[in-house]
């Protein structure tokens, strides 16, 4: 559907104005020439651009993606003579060709107008392209696969930004926040890095959000009106709320309604049928009053599990749980509000619809993969009074008091369906969170938390080796990325498994005697990641030392034994600095911002003495930290103590001490 | 230079202290003509590196110590893949010395492969004419995976004409039987606390210095008869004041004072606050490389010197449990901090039935 008219279309007029003049801009040669346009989908980004271009008379040309050819089938075909290039080498290719436009843009701005007579001679095709400004449109950037060809990509997209004379405009649909995820755990290059490393190259930014409910209800209108279809604006509205800002989602949701009901005889039906809509909004009880004969009453039921009453519509896009909300959901532990027992003894086996034998299977698997103890804790996840009735074959028993619960109001393995979490993320993300959302004196319940994400790690080692992760990347976290397209679909019965006992063990680890101080917490990303990192660099400083020094047999030597030894000498004298051999130049510690090398400090003055004095010195020492260093550093560093100045006083005089007598830490070690 | 290199001792019939009947034997051994393959084990610290290296000179003569460093990547062809390996390797004209398991999940590689070229592409030495060309020095084979020590006893049988290896590992239960039916298993025993302590002195003399007994005997008590750990220890306590006082403070490592200080704040305060903060901690260790399985042994020791009798032995066997997933499982510090959280839990519950 193309739209002509700025009435017509769901994007703000703010936007259309600054893609305007973007558009007018660049008819200046130093102008930013790339736009960057980022947004959900179905936000008009497209839409908006060929609306402008269309006012301006301005062609768009598209850059043809080609249809990507896998490796395997490249293999098959090799017999045939066929060159292989990947999306991104045509990309590449592509970004070429753009800049030769721009050198004939060049050449054009740069030819008076007196002398188009003559160029008109040469070649008068060339001379209409030139006449007939051109809007490149980039849309499907192949931002995936191995990190060094999404890193070309970037690289790409960089000289793009800085090389290009003609207008081009790049598009890229924003992911709700589950790529997010993936991009704090390192393994894709996300948008907000694309955007960062565009604009500092110079490009115009342009983002776009989902088209608000009363503008989408606008277009529908117009649509309906021109399609000769009434709909009442209470089922537009339904419409539109449904499809959560996505135009395209909304407009198909009305063609399908549609569907058959054209006319002026249906007409009076279909507004009965809203009529009959918002009573079963008013009522809140959707599922029961089924309009047998429509479709939509079927839709209805289907998505009353998924969503709150006021965005029941009848074609809803199936919107995933972004990963924040999932991870919420388990931290602050909701839980039904305590029911009286005496309404919940009366029907103990209410359970039993579909969620009940969901959870009841998944119970199953864990109950097949792991220790016997687990079962009774687990089982009474979701107990609500003290008998449960467990099928037919297994009697009722009896929960001791202190492992009894309030009911879950969410089904973890559903958060977890839901959300683009998988069990390594939830686990690693749960693990950094869940320290917070516990009361100060709750160390008993940290302790079983932790512990059954302990249990959920060893599962998921296992799912590891179970594949053969010989060739995968050491980090667990890498394994679901090479595993093929879906990322976030679990393959196997262990990954459910843990991240059943991760999410439900966070579920479960709060008793219910300390109340869960109900604040906002800020949640943060895992450190993991960051540690490896960091530990994989100093670790290669580890080996270039071991090549350095003959004596020390294996790393493990290195770094317990030889190193921290070689830094106290070190530090002691600068005489004494010289008899050392080498310590590493480079030395990462955890707290460095940003993991920064500490490649930018002062020499010490010890090293600084031993160069100046003349003598041959083979490696110039390089002292750790000026004092010793862990010890030293941990006094600086108390992020965590900030709202209780008391306790970080304290901390920090004892931690002073220790700074102050790191030549006698033989009498700490000893107190 | 170190005094770890100064003394080592280079000759078989130079060691003096520790292992000493173990290099006669070895002499005899390479005196005879054919050497076996060899595979050292034993704690670190005991001499392993020491002996294997006097064994290589033995046989091929002092050019063995003149090694050059050499990082190369390897390209290995397997039917449709094309695997890259890098690799440091330290070589004379004579032997090669390498770590496999410094290339990963990639080991078994290194193992098959690489080894498999460079036999091959040896050159015969005048020297290597003893039935063998040259040998691969390789350490740490107990960190290698299952199936790089298959690779291995494939490679140690398919070359045996051709080279020699010369395994060495710390703890022999985690190598392959196959492998190491194979070669002449030598045990390096760590050395007793009077070794250390005559080997101290011994040093000492050599450096012209005077070392009150009382002080080499602590310095040898501190090292937990590894000889790396005294000797860089008395440096260390060279360098901190000279002359010598009986009453010296023993210079330990960073690391170490760490983990107490670790372990008195768990004692201090026993709260998720307190946890978190102590995972900061945990992360700095780990990324100072310490391995998770030291960085817990030395913990559970901390803690149990400090508290009463009756919990020692829980949290022996908490230690003990979660030490096991360290070992099995991938994030150390999640097993790590379960056993802290666990500690905590029981500590606490434990001062609130005894002191109210």
């Amino acid at each position: 559907m193309l739209y002509t008219n700025e009435s017509d279309i769901v994007v703000a007029k703010k936007k259309l104005d600054s893609l305007r003049e973007w558009l007018w801009n660049c008819r200046q040669p130093d102008a930013p020439q790339v736009l960057l346009m980022v947004g959900p989908a179905g936000s008009g980004k497209s839409a908006a651009l060929r609306l402008v271009a269309a006012e301006a008379e301005i062609k768009i040309r598209e850059w043809n993606a080609p249809v990507p050819m896998l490796w395997k089938e490249f293999k098959h075909m090799s017999a045939l003579d066929t060159n292989y290039s990947s999306k991104v080498d045509d990309f590449g290719s592509f970004v070429a060709r753009a800049s030769k436009y721009s050198l004939l843009k060049l050449e054009a701005s740069q030819i008076s107008p007196s002398s188009i007579p003559f160029m008109s001679l040469n070649s008068e095709k060339e001379h209409r392209r030139h006449e007939t400004d051109v809007i490149l449109l980039v849309e499907d950037v192949p931002l995936r696969g191995s990190k060094e060809q999404q890193q070309h990509v970037l690289d790409l997209l960089q000289r793009l930004t800085r090389e290009s004379r003609t207008p081009t405009a790049i598009v890229f649909s924003e992911e709700d926040l589950g790529s997010r995820i993936g991009e704090l755990q390192d393994y894709s290059i996300g948008i907000s890095t694309v955007i960062r490393v565009m604009v500092s190259a110079g490009a115009r930014y342009l983002s776009f959000n989902s088209s608000t409910v009363t503008r989408l209800v606008k277009a529908l209108t117009s649509i309906a009106h021109a399609e000769r279809l009434t709909f009442s604006p209470v089922e537009l509205m339904e419409i539109a709320i449904a499809s959560k800002g996505d135009v395209r989602c909304a407009i198909t949701s009305l063609q399908l309604l549609a569907c058959g009901v054209k006319g002026v005889s249906v007409q009076s039906k279909e507004s009965h049928f809203a009529l009959a809509d918002m009573n079963r909004m008013k009522i809140k009880a959707c599922a029961s009053l089924a309009g047998d004969d429509d479709i939509r009453s079927v839709r209805l039921l289907e998505c009353r599990d998924n969503l709150k009453v006021s965005e029941k519509g009848n074609f809803c896009r199936d919107h995933a749980l972004s990963a924040f909300h999932a991870l919420g959901k388990v931290l602050y532990n909701k839980r039904c509000l305590p029911v009286t027992k005496a309404s919940m003894s009366e029907a103990p086996t209410n359970f039993s619809d579909n969620s009940f034998d969901k959870k009841l299977k998944s119970k199953r698997i864990k109950f097949d993969g792991f220790a016997e103890g687990m079962f009774s804790l687990v089982s009474t996840k979701e107990s609500t009074s003290c008998i449960l009735q467990f099928g037919n074959d297994v009697g009722p028993f009896c929960v001791h008091p202190q492992l009894q619960r309030h009911p879950l109001s969410n089904d973890p393995e559903w958060i977890l369906f839901k959300s683009k979490l998988n069990a390594v993320a939830a686990t690693s993300f749960l693990y950094e969170n869940f320290l917070d959302f516990l009361p100060n004196e709750a160390v008993k319940d940290a302790a079983l938390g932790i512990r059954y994400l302990s249990d959920a790690v060893l599962l998921l080692k296992r799912t590891n080796e179970g594949l053969g992760g010989h060739d995968r990347g050491g980090l667990s976290s890498h394994i679901q990325f090479d595993r093929g397209d879906s990322p976030t679909a679990p393959t196997s019965v262990r990954e459910l498994a843990a991240g059943s006992v991760s999410t439900r063990g966070v579920f479960f680890a709060p008793s219910s005697t300390h109340a869960t101080p109900r604040r906002w917490h800020q949640l943060r990303a895992p450190q993991g990641v960051k540690a490896t990192r960091v530990t994989a660099s100093n670790m290669q400083e580890l080996r270039a030392f071991i090549a350095e020094d003959f004596s020390i047999s294996s790393n493990l030597a290195a770094a317990v034994e030889t190193l921290p030894m070689l830094r106290v000498i070190a530090l002691c004298t600068p005489k004494e600095t010289m008899r050392v051999p080498y310590l590493p130049f480079r030395w990462t510690n955890f707290d460095d911002e940003q993991c920064s090398a500490r490649r930018d400090r002062e020499y010490p003055a010890s090293a600084r003495h031993a160069s100046w004095s003349g003598e041959v010195v083979s490696k110039e020492a390089y002292s750790w930290h000026n004092t010793s260093g862990i010890v030293y550093r941990s006094s600086r560093a108390e992020p965590f103590l900030n709202d209780d100045s008391s306790q970080q006083v304290r901390i920090n005089i004892t931690l002073q001490n220790i700074v102050a007598s790191t030549g006698e830490r033989d009498d700490i070690e000893d107190c | 230079m170190l005094w770890v290199d100064k003394h080592r001792p280079h000759a078989l019939d130079k060691f003096a202290h520790a292992n000493v009947s173990t290099a006669e034997h070895l002499k005899r051994l390479v005196a005879d003509g054919d050497c076996p393959h060899l595979l050292f084990y034993g704690v670190s610290g005991a001499g392993k590196k020491t002996l294997a290296l006097a064994v290589l000179r033995e046989i091929f003569g002092p050019g063995v110590e003149k090694v050059k460093v050499e990082g190369k990547t390897w390209k290995i062809e397997q039917g449709e893949r094309k695997i890259e390996v890098e690799l440091t390797t330290m070589s004379s004209n004579y032997h090669v010395e390498m770590n496999p398991s410094d290339a990963g999940n990639k080991d078994r590689y290194v193992v098959q492969e690489v080894i498999k070229e460079m036999a091959k592409s040896r050159p015969i030495d005048a020297a290597g004419n003893q039935g063998f060309k040259g040998a691969f020095y390789l350490t740490l084979v107990d960190n290698l995976s299952k199936e790089a020590q298959h690779g291995l006893r494939r490679t140690m049988e398919k070359y045996s004409q051709a080279c020699r290896l010369v395994l060495v590992c710390n703890s022999v239960s985690k190598v392959l039987d196959a492998v190491r039916s194979r070669c002449l298993p030598i045990r390096v025993a760590a050395p007793s606390t009077t070794e250390v302590e005559a080997l101290l002195h011994d040093v000492a003399k050599r450096e012209k210095l005077t070392l009150p007994p009382e002080l080499a005997g602590r310095v040898a008590a501190h090292s937990e008869r590894n000889m790396r750990r005294a000797l860089l220890s008395l440096e260390a306590c060279r360098a901190h004041q000279y002359p010598f006082t009986p009453d010296q403070v023993v210079q330990g490592t960073d690391w170490e004072a760490y983990v107490a200080q670790i372990a008195n704040e768990i004692l201090q305060e026993q709260s998720p606050k307190r946890l978190l903060q102590i995972r900061g901690r945990l992360y700095e260790l780990l990324v100072n490389c310490i391995p998770p399985e030291l960085i817990m042994k030395k913990l559970a020791r901390e803690l149990c010197r400090k508290i009463d009798v009756e919990l020692k032995h829980e949290v022996a066997k908490h230690a003990a449990f979660f030490e096991r997933r360290l070992a099995e499982g991938s994030k150390a510090i999640i097993h790590m901090e379960a056993f802290i959280a666990k500690f905590m839990a029981v500590y606490k519950k434990y001062i609130i039935a005894s002191f109210g």
